[in-house]
């Protein structure tokens, strides 16, 4: 699933690429903080990945600062606190798997990099260079992104969707008046225990009852 | 003259065989009846045989038999002038349609059966071929159409004191609330319809219902209920040879195993559903598992392969005009190109499968879109405001806790992140903006505090296990 050999180096670099390919923002900086800050959301969750995550954001620091010196000090401190660096990187990144949402970003990222192994300072700095390109690139898809929601925005209004379900109060927010009913059931313990995923939409399997016409022609006779 | 009076003894018997779904028992009668009137020269009786054995091989799921047993009844009926015979040939030949998904071939023979019904006062045929024209509304996820041809037929079923039919109106009448995620109502219907098929022994329907019963408890997120329900059903199935069912229940198991996380169950479920629908040439059937399968490969991360199987049901749901599947295809390529970060794609997807959803009133299909749209404009937008998200959320949520759907605590694990990246203050100001009245304010606060309380709670109880295991 991913490198082993350079995973701080792989993992700096799937931040970057998730920043770029996950979170639209004019700002590349805002970029980089939504997608930390969405790991930081995980961190919540689980005390050993934050002391985990801690010895691996200076090191994201320092590159986004462009600082290499502090860079190479920050993966050396890494790996001076670790016994087996390796095995500890595949922890983190185990634990960062488990986490869905991020899972879906940041698997296919590593996936796809596992091969680009990060090694020198030059290497980082062509990513960078990519990085860069990438953002040009992003707010390309930016414009087009706001150019959409305009198109579909007026397709909404022109088939009245959003009138419907807002009562035609749509000017301000995308939605007002909305109606939450009180809940008819408590959450359980064992509910709270699922996985909370992706919402995809199932089809089913359902089982319809025909009604066929008997022919009676005989009946009686 | 011993010959005479036994055909339609073997006759009765098959019919009788049939209605208690011993198909077996049926195809045995209705041949050794047809084989005594080839002998006396009776046409009349023959055509009448050759239309069973047709429902017979209909109910197999052999389509071809089927049709060429419909057309030799047919052949005969008009020779001998049989109008309301013809009528109910016709209708046959419209649920064979039906079945391979000829929608426009189903309409036109169930439009001329119901012609020749009402020339000559046939109301049970009138009932039935109502029926029929209700479920090919409902597969059109035409449901208001549906919702009033079930209930002509109803009617005239409760007139002619038809219980029969009235069990098989209240079991698609549930199929209809169950579409429509009234999964109360859908119950009741269920429950109703059990009652009499079970107390006249009809095994086929009996099973029928079992599985729908299955499925409420499964949305409801009774697994256990659930998948006792199945078994039954498919145990039936397999008593009575119902490959369709058996087939369903496979899918449905499946379905069940994804919902629990094991997907390697469920993909074999889906491959063993897939099999007997692609052996009969069950076309809706193919594209519900090609849309599972695809379903499968995207928890497994395999976006290609997901692909690949979502737009092989979009075809075929295309293909044979059914919407919601469309709109689940759509849907499920959204979340595709999210998790490729195409969000472009993304929007377009959802918003397609949104108009969709809300074209035929599928609410909780609404509240998947809304719900991913929120996450895509939470991801998409200034991290530090996700202000669209939220709206989009709340959505979903609102339409969640209208249908009582354990789907609540998705939306409301998203809604927490939200708070944690807005703040308290502000996330209260925009849902004060959001949802104006009082109650419903309340009611949202109500849900959250006891969300994050068992939240609290359980996460506790974990750190408690994990000192345990060190100490």
């Amino acid at each position: 699933m991913y490198n082993t050999v350079n995973p701080i180096g792989n993992f700096i670099a799937d931040t970057i690429k998730l920043a770029f390919s996950g979170i639209y923002s004019l700002s590349n900086h805002a970029k980089v903080k939504a997608a930390i800050q969405e790991t930081e959301n995980y961190l919540l969750i689980d005390e050993a990945f934050r002391e985990n995550w801690k010895q691996v954001l200076p090191a994201i620091q320092a590159h986004l600062k462009q600082d290499w010196d502090s860079l190479e000090q920050a993966l050396s401190n890494i790996a001076a606190t670790q016994k087996d660096q390796t095995q500890f990187m595949m922890e983190f990144f185990e634990k960062l798997l488990t986490r869905p949402i991020f899972m879906q970003n940041l698997a296919q990222s590593l996936e796809k990099i596992s091969k680009e192994v990060i090694e020198t300072k030059e290497k980082v700095d062509k990513l960078y260079e990519e990085f860069c390109k990438e953002g040009a690139r992003a707010e390309e898809r930016h414009k087009k992104v706001i150019e959409s929601i305009a198109q579909n925005t007026q397709n909404l209004l022109n088939r009245n969707i959003i009138e419907k379900v807002t009562n035609g109060k749509h000017a301000q927010l995308p939605f007002s008046n909305i109606r939450i009913e009180k809940a008819r059931f408590t959450f359980s313990e064992e509910e709270s225990k699922t996985t909370v995923t992706l919402e995809g939409i199932e089809v089913t399997f359902l089982s319809k009852i025909n009604e066929p016409i008997y022919d009676h022609t005989n009946k009686g006779r | 003259m011993q010959t005479k009076k036994m055909t339609p003894s073997y006759y009765q018997l098959g019919i009788l065989a049939q209605e208690r779904a011993d198909w077996k028992k049926a195809e045995q009668c209705f041949h050794r009846s047809l084989e005594i009137k080839e002998e006396t020269g009776d046409r009349v009786g023959q055509a009448a045989t050759y239309h069973q054995l047709g429902i017979l091989a209909q109910e197999r799921a052999d389509w071809k038999k089927a049709e060429q047993c419909f057309h030799r009844s047919l052949e005969i009926k008009e020779e001998t002038g049989d109008r309301v015979g013809q009528a109910a040939t016709y209708h046959q030949l419209g649920i064979l349609a039906q079945e391979r998904a000829d929608w426009k071939k189903a309409e036109q023979c169930f439009h001329r059966s119901l012609e020749i019904q009402e020339e000559s006062g046939d109301r049970v045929g009138l009932a039935a071929t109502y029926h029929q024209l209700g479920i090919l509304a409902q597969e059109r996820a035409d449901w208001k159409k549906a919702e009033q041809y079930f209930h002509r037929s109803l009617e005239i079923k409760e007139e002619t004191g038809d219980r029969v039919g009235q069990a098989r109106s209240y079991h698609q009448m549930g199929n209809l609330a169950f579409l429509r995620s009234d999964y109360d109502t859908a119950e009741q219907q269920y429950h109703r319809a059990l009652s009499i098929l079970e107390s006249i022994g009809d095994r086929a329907g009996t099973a029928k219902s079992y599985h729908q019963l299955g499925m409420i408890a499964h949305y409801r997120g009774d697994y256990g209920t659930a998948e006792r329900q199945y078994r039954r059903a498919l145990e039936m199935f397999e008593v009575i040879g119902d490959r369709i069912g058996i087939a369903n229940s496979y899918g449905q198991l499946g379905s069940l195993a994804q919902a629990s996380g094991d997907y390697d169950t469920a993909e074999r479920e889906y491959f063993r559903a897939l099999e007997i629908f692609e052996e009969l040439g069950v076309r809706m059937g193919m594209a519900a598992s090609f849309h599972q399968l695809g379903i499968i490969a995207r928890s497994r991360g395999d976006y290609d392969t997901a692909e690949q199987q979502y737009r092989r049901a979009l075809e075929m749901f295309e293909e044979i005009g059914d919407r919601m599947g469309m709109a689940a295809s759509f849907h499920q390529l959204g979340i595709i190109a999210r998790s490729r970060g195409d969000y472009d794609t993304a929007e377009q997807q959802y918003r397609r499968a949104l108009e969709m959803f809300e074209e035929i009133g599928d609410r909780m299909g609404m509240a998947a879109s809304f719900h991913q749209l929120g996450i895509l404009k939470t991801e998409q937008n200034d991290p530090n405001d996700p202000k669209e998200g939220l709206a989009y959320n709340l959505q979903s949520l609102a339409i969640h806790t209208q249908l009582n759907s354990p789907r609540i605590r998705i939306d409301l694990d998203w809604l927490l992140r939200q708070r944690q990246i807005l703040g308290d203050e502000r996330f209260e100001t925009l849902v004060t903006e959001m949802i104006k009245d009082r109650e419903s304010c309340q009611n949202f606060y109500a849900l959250m505090n006891e969300f994050e309380r068992i939240q609290k709670t359980m996460k506790e109880q974990s750190h408690d296990s994990d000192d345990e295991r060190t100490t």
